[in-house]
């Protein structure tokens, strides 16, 4: 037996989300069938309030409710140094470390030849723009430590350092609490290669 | 459902679910595998910097229902001079995107497993036709060996002015091109290039040191001319263009 049309079109929504099967979906619609009415209407109102007041910040183009953002907004925050990311939930991780005083910019991914994603695909262009305008001095490029980052990297610095900024990228190395026993090879090495004075 | 070891070169890789990969690689025993790495995108995986492309490792893997998981990957090349600027990082991914368009999954192939290991030892050593000598070997391996001496179109020695053609396979005379209103002209220089290529041993690639417009115009056919035998559209020669341009 069919389920009726409406749990039937809950499940079928439900079943697009990322991660969410059928089976998954269906017990989703299930917990949605057993709500009150006001507690559906929350949810529901949560998710339309998800599309009416989200946008991308105009000047960095991270997530905000607000256009520019909080932190492009916030005159405490230093304009002279960039850090750069490749997703808007990057500048999240990053600001859950409360060590970053600078302003972002989000790239929208990162280069990648295997998938067909280059330069032009990115916000590499409002980038350059933001650093010509002048201000910035330094541009930390935070992009994955992946091939598709690194290449990210290596083309942002060869853009950005004729404009005469200085371009550094984070570390690479051991996670906190890790084992060195563990650790593979390629990232011991950076991990090497990044050490400093005690 | 059981074990077994492989000897392989990370192809590509995607995400898959909230922490796992989905791994491409080219075994030198198994052909190309699509395997799954739990975990690998947790900050303390042990996997995830094993499984960068174009790590060369051995591994351990289980034989799952749909897919086989990788376990206990130990490097036997992490390439890391691929990675170490973006000429080469870009010429590393053309060569890993034709090594995974041309070849069915589990279809062992150790022939152009071995090719795909010289091929990124050519590229670590920077020299500058290794992703040509590759995409030219590896099209004659696969039995897509383009003619470069003969007309295919009227069986005679092809000498001078050619052109080339995708759909009848490689050098025609410029006077045979009609049967391919497609086909462009071809230098003579890069057709000489490219008859080296497809026989060349690696030692032999490391003294080769064409001009830079002989080489770009070989890469324009043996490019093209993999697409139209593949059927498909390589991503990577474009983006790596667009990279080189600045």
């Amino acid at each position: 037996m069919d389920y009726p049309v409406p749990l039937a079109r809950l499940i079928d929504e439900l079943s697009k989300m990322p991660t969410v099967g059928p089976k998954t979906a269906q017990r989703m619609a299930f917990y949605v069938m057993r709500l009150t009415t006001e507690e559906a209407q929350s949810l529901a109102d949560a998710i339309l309030g998800v599309k009416a007041g989200m946008r991308y910040c105009s000047v960095c183009f991270g997530i905000t409710d607000t256009d520019p953002c909080a932190i492009c907004s916030n005159p405490a925050r230093s304009g002279a140094v960039l850090c750069v990311v490749e997703d808007p939930r990057d500048v999240i991780a990053l600001e859950r470390t409360r060590e970053f005083r600078g302003r972002y910019h989000v790239l929208g991914g990162a280069i990648s030849p295997l998938d067909g994603v280059g330069p032009d695909d990115l916000k590499i262009a409002e980038l350059l723009s933001r650093v010509r305008e002048g201000g910035v001095t330094e541009v930390i490029v935070a992009t994955n430590p992946r091939v598709e980052g690194e290449a990210t990297a290596f083309y942002l610095a060869r853009l950005l350092k004729p404009l005469g900024v200085r371009v550094t990228r984070i570390a690479h190395g051991l996670p906190v609490g890790g084992d060195l026993e563990y650790a593979d090879e390629v990232t011991l090495a950076r991990a090497l290669e990044g050490r400093r004075d005690l | 459902m059981g074990l077994y070891k492989i000897e392989a070169i990370v192809l590509r890789r995607r995400n898959l679910g909230e922490a796992d990969r989905l791994v491409t690689v080219l075994s030198r025993s198994r052909g190309k595998l699509v395997l799954v790495a739990r975990g690998a995108r947790r900050p303390r995986s042990r996997l995830g910097g094993r499984l960068e492309p174009p790590t060369r490792f051995r591994a351990l893997v289980a034989e799952g229902r749909t897919l086989d998981v990788v376990s206990q990957v130990e490097v036997l090349d992490a390439h890391a001079v691929l990675r170490s600027d973006l000429e080469r990082m870009g010429s590393t991914a053309v060569v890993l995107e034709m090594a995974d368009r041309a070849l069915a999954d589990r279809h062992p192939h150790p022939d152009v497993y071995g090719l795909l290991r010289d091929a990124l030892a050519l590229l670590g050593g920077g020299h500058e036709c290794a992703g040509l000598w590759f995409a030219a070997r590896l099209l004659a391996l696969t039995g897509h060996r383009p003619t470069v001496s003969r007309c295919p179109a009227c069986g005679q020695r092809v000498r001078g002015a050619a052109s080339w053609s995708n759909v009848l396979g490689g050098c025609v005379h410029a006077t045979c091109s009609s049967a391919d209103p497609r086909a462009v002209p071809a230098a003579p220089g890069a057709m000489a290039l490219l008859r080296f290529l497809l026989d060349a041993q690696p030692s032999a690639v490391r003294r080769l040191v064409p001009a830079s417009s002989v080489r770009s115009s070989v890469a324009g056919l043996l490019f093209g001319y993999a697409e139209a035998c593949w059927e498909t559209r390589l991503r990577s020669p474009a983006v790596v263009r667009a990279l080189s341009v600045v």
